[in-house]
């Protein structure tokens, strides 16, 4: 997924902001289990990451905290735009069709 | 709560990282790089990650997020403005003295990016000091330093048996069923066994050495498989189906990683076995040669049925005293039989089996030392090319002094400019690191890939970066000296151009006198490596070595079941290798070549006295068949070779003869007078005891039967052609005769002594590489330092030039300026090396630690290389055009 559409860090955080907004370390943590604990993004490219889609517009900083327990003022939590799901989609659908590729030439296994 | 200091350096490191991210990054992150920290370790705990193991995954996320963003944050955020953050709280007065530490952190860091080659060069210096030891000491790590990855290994240990000679043998069955259910002050006894398996059904049949263990061994060492599950006691009940593991290696080397192995099945000896998961490699009881494929457990009954068992692991209770856990037992051995053949064998308690033997882990800390030797030279380097660099920029600290900026900051800023080194220092060296692991492990894969994980231990992922830190603050030091010689009015005044003061000739000689002593010591060093090396390979083996080839046969019950199939099977082996083309002759032995088998005390000849039981004089013998000697080509010194019908005689080696006026017709007798056998021949001395045996031991050979009723026949086979070639060739034709028989032990004599030599050949071989990167760098610094030196004396070689001094003086000038500091540093560093190789003494091999060639080698060379370095500069010099200089 290197030339086209978003990179890899920009695509994993958006799938780890689409079902609700989380936190930072929530991120880092979704981001882990979604890869399969793969990659474990630091403090550096999560803040990288979370500026380039804020500046795109494709995530808000929001004020409502879905974890009322959660009381931890210096927390910010980060929810997807309108605009993160279609990029988001956009992008899931491309790499579908790599996988759907794959399948038919037979390097995977598929249903 | 404590907290753990892994997690502790995990957050010191994580600040660290924080500072190669741009000062905005730092500043605005949230989480912050201590809380990521935090996660982090709590996460990896969460997942059951050991303390050190949670500290090196956290170190390895950062520094991969170091890696691969920092940089680009400068280029982002460098032009954005300092953002103050209304939420941070009031500076506590001991953090003022840190107060613009981002602004100087900038300063220095558009310090450094203002010379890229400058920084690309003191980087990758110290990158090549750090890389090397970094990698030297993951080696170390993981074999030595660190404790056997089982539970409780502090604990841990093995029980073997000892008689009074200190020979040792492994415990019976029987007494370690009587200690499983007695003893108090030590418990487990579980077993291990190396056993044979032969995979079949899928091409050639294949032998895979195979771990046998007690089911209950994996929960009381705490294994816990990679992929799949472990053995357990349900896998030995009777009845249950055929269950095996197989080890990462071979998981990686056959089955591609594959991380749905388990559940698929191996053939052993036609029968199927499932794969229930993958056995650790960290996770090596034993110490071998070969690596280990497959581990299963022992059905019910066989755990304890062998007569001897090969490894019983136990541990001691907490606080339990190791004579009484001995004593106790030994209370508790059964009855007479179980004594041993002696009747005094006693069991002892031993740490579990080194990974790879004494010299091995002389060697790897002689490597270590080394690559820190080699850090050394680079530190003194790039120290050096600071210092030079500071000096240029006088007038730059002259007007910062001058405009009001205090020593301690100034101090700083030259610090944090070295951190930068250090930092960019910690990258390409943990690159270069991986390099140099690569480079161990494809070059001694035997003594190294088991050992070697994928990549760098965690500690080592700390120690690089540590170890570059402290250079980079060593490097620091220079410059500082410089700083501190700098006087603004007069700096100013005389607009940089600064004279060359006495200070800086001073550290220009130390930096290149330090660099020569170093480099000399590791030259030395490496020499009589090397010489201790190529002495053990010019030995006379006494035997055709590069003409011989050994393979080994078994004739399995299982497929002949008789003493007569058995021999009509070995006798067609035979046939076939004997007419196997390159074959020029064949012969049986009991011992692989070069490796003593049964050893016997020490023999003299009827009317000696009979001569004290020395081990460091035990001899080895062993039965030969006839026509043995001429296929192995050895020397027919005196007397004859074996004749069939020979019956109670014996042929000795040379070294049993020299010191006897005549031993052939003479009765020799054996140890304790246990028999007595006519001498025939005498034979020329060969390396029974290995390639590196030390000492001058003998060998006796009596004649055996060639037709031995045995199963297993090893076969040496003298060649006309390659041995390798030959190998491969009888490989194929037993194949042919039952290609479910693979044969063991197929070697080349060449392999032989290329696998007893490795050891030496390999320490040689690293000692000299760093040797070689400590001299390039030593010279590199040379040049640096002699041309620096040059060019700043421009104008003074001019003024000389035109006051009528020739060329040829000037050259000369510059080459003794350069060279008195060399030979001065030599001198120091041969001192120190004649005093730090003695150390070596016990890897070395017939070679002198106090070697005088080796220090002469060093000298020379260091020398060799002062000149060449010199010489450009020198050159340069002489052509001067004093006029030009003059007008300037």
């Amino acid at each position: 997924m290197a030339e086209s559409g978003l990179p890899r860090s920009s695509f994993l955080v958006l799938l780890a902001l689409a079902d609700r907004p989380r936190h930072g370390l929530g991120i880092v943590d979704r981001v882990e289990d979604l890869s399969n604990r793969d990659v474990k993004m630091g403090p550096g490219t999560l803040y990288g990451t979370l500026q380039k889609l804020a500046a795109g517009g494709l995530i808000r900083e929001t004020a409502d905290v879905p974890d009322p327990d959660d009381d931890d003022p210096r927390r910010r939590y980060y929810r997807i735009t309108p605009r993160g799901e279609k990029s988001l989609r956009a992008e899931a659908a491309r790499m579908r069709l790599l996988v759907d590729a794959a399948v038919t030439g037979k390097i995977l296994g598929g249903a | 709560m404590s907290r753990p200091v892994a997690l502790t350096v995990v957050r010191a490191i994580a600040r660290l990282v924080s500072l190669t991210f741009a000062p905005r990054v730092r500043r605005m992150t949230n989480p912050t790089f201590v809380e990521w920290a935090d996660h982090r370790w709590q996460r990896e705990r969460g997942f059951g990650a050991s303390a050190p193991r949670a500290a090196g995954r956290a170190v390895r996320a950062l520094v991969a997020d170091a890696l691969t963003t920092a940089p680009a944050t400068w280029m982002l955020f460098a032009a954005a403005n300092e953002v103050s953050d209304p939420l941070a709280a009031p500076r506590r007065w001991w953090r003022r003295p840190f107060d613009g530490g981002g602004r100087d952190i900038r300063l220095a860091w558009r310090a450094v990016h203002r010379a890229p080659g400058f920084a690309a060069l003191v980087i990758l210096t110290i990158g090549l000091g750090v890389g090397a030891s970094a990698a030297s000491f993951d080696a170390l790590d993981r074999t030595v330093l660190r404790p056997l990855p089982f539970k409780d290994s502090d604990r841990l240990a093995q029980v073997s048996m000892r008689d009074k000679r200190n020979s040792f043998s492994t415990p019976r069955a029987a007494a370690v069923a009587a200690w499983r259910q007695s003893a108090t002050l030590s418990s487990g006894f579980v077993v291990a066994r190396d056993l044979i398996a032969v995979r079949t059904g899928d091409g050639p049949a294949e032998r895979l050495d195979t771990l046998g263990i007690s089911p209950s061994l994996p929960a009381f060492l705490d294994i816990k498989p990679i992929v799949g599950r472990m053995l357990g006691p349900a896998d030995a009940a009777d009845g249950a189906p055929n269950a095996l593991m197989i080890t990462e290696r071979y998981w990686r080397s056959h089955f591609g990683g594959d991380q749905g192995v388990s559940g698929r099945t191996l053939q052993l000896a036609g029968v199927p076995w499932t794969i229930a998961g993958v056995w650790p490699d960290g996770a090596r009881l034993i110490m071998r040669a070969e690596p280990i494929a497959l581990v299963r457990v022992f059905k019910a009954k066989e755990e304890l049925s062998a007569g001897s068992l090969s490894y019983v692991f136990l541990k001691l209770a907490p606080g339990a005293d190791l004579p009484a856990a001995e004593a106790e037992l030994s209370a508790l051995m059964p009855a007479t039989p179980d004594r041993g053949p002696s009747g005094d064998e006693r069991p002892a308690i031993t740490p579990p089996t080194v990974f790879l033997g004494d010299a091995y882990v002389s060697g790897v800390w002689l490597v270590f030392a080394g690559s820190i030797g080699l850090l050394l030279v680079a530190v003194a380097n790039a120290g050096h090319l600071l210092a030079v660099r500071a000096g240029a920029r006088r007038f730059e600290l002259g007007v910062r002094i001058a405009l009001g900026g205090s020593m301690p900051r100034i101090a700083r800023l030259i610090v944090f400019e070295s951190l930068i080194f250090g930092l960019g220092g910690v990258a390409a060296g943990l690159v270069m690191a991986l390099g140099f692991e690569e480079l161990m492990r494809s070059y001694e894969p035997r003594l190294f890939a088991p050992v070697l994980g994928a990549g760098l231990g965690g500690r080592a992922l700390i120690f690089a970066p540590v170890l570059a830190l402290l250079s980079a603050v060593m490097c620091s030091i220079a410059p500082l000296v410089v700083m501190r010689s700098t006087d603004a009015r007069e700096v100013i005044s005389t607009a940089g151009a600064g004279r060359a003061t006495a200070r800086r000739s001073r550290l220009r000689t130390a930096a290149i006198g330090a660099q020569a002593a170093l480099a000399i010591i590791l030259i030395t060093g490496a020499a009589v490596m090397v010489r201790s090396y190529t002495t053990l390979m010019r030995l006379d083996t006494g035997i055709a070595i590069d003409r011989l080839a050994t393979i080994s046969v078994s004739a399995p019950a299982r497929r002949y079941p008789t003493p007569e199939l058995r021999r009509a099977f070995l006798r067609r082996v035979r046939e076939a290798l004997e007419t196997t083309p390159g074959v020029v002759g064949l012969t049986t032995s009991g011992m692989p070549i070069m490796m003593a088998s049964i050893f016997m005390g020490v023999p003299h000849l009827e009317g000696e006295p009979e001569p004290p039981d020395d081990a460091t004089a035990i001899t080895a013998g062993g039965g030969v068949p006839v026509g043995f000697f001429e296929v192995m080509g050895l020397r027919l010194v005196a007397g004859r070779f074996f004749q069939p019908g020979d019956k109670d005689v014996a042929i000795v080696t040379e070294n049993f003869a020299r010191a006897r006026a005549a031993v052939v017709g003479r009765k020799l007798v054996y140890p304790r007078g246990r028999k007595t056998v006519e001498v025939v021949g005498v034979v020329g001395d060969t390396r029974t005891f290995g390639m590196a045996a030390k000492g001058d031991r003998v060998t006796v050979y009596e004649p055996i039967a060639d037709d031995a009723e045995s199963t297993f026949q090893r076969f040496m086979l003298r060649t006309d052609r390659d041995p390798a070639v030959v190998l491969s060739a009888a490989r194929a034709r037993l194949a042919e005769i039952d290609p479910e028989v693979p044969p063991s032990e197929r070697e080349t004599g060449m392999d032989v002594v290329r696998r007893q030599t490795a050891q030496f050949r390999l320490v040689a071989v690293l000692l000299a590489s760093l040797a070689a990167l400590g001299l390039l760098l030593a010279m590199a610094g040379m040049y640096g330092a002699v041309a620096m030196d040059v060019s700043r004396r421009t104008r003074e070689v001019g003024i000389r030039l035109a006051l009528g001094a020739t060329r040829h003086q000037i050259a000369s000038t510059v080459l003794r300026r350069g060279l008195v500091p060399v030979v001065a540093g030599g001198a120091v560093g041969l001192i120190l090396a004649q005093l730090a190789t003695p150390r070596l003494e016990t890897l070395l091999f017939n070679v002198s630690a106090r070697d005088p060639l080796s220090a002469i080698a060093g000298a020379v060379l260091i020398v060799i290389a002062a000149v060449v370095a010199c010489l450009i500069p020198a050159r340069r010099a002489a052509r001067i055009d004093p006029v030009r200089t003059l007008r300037a």
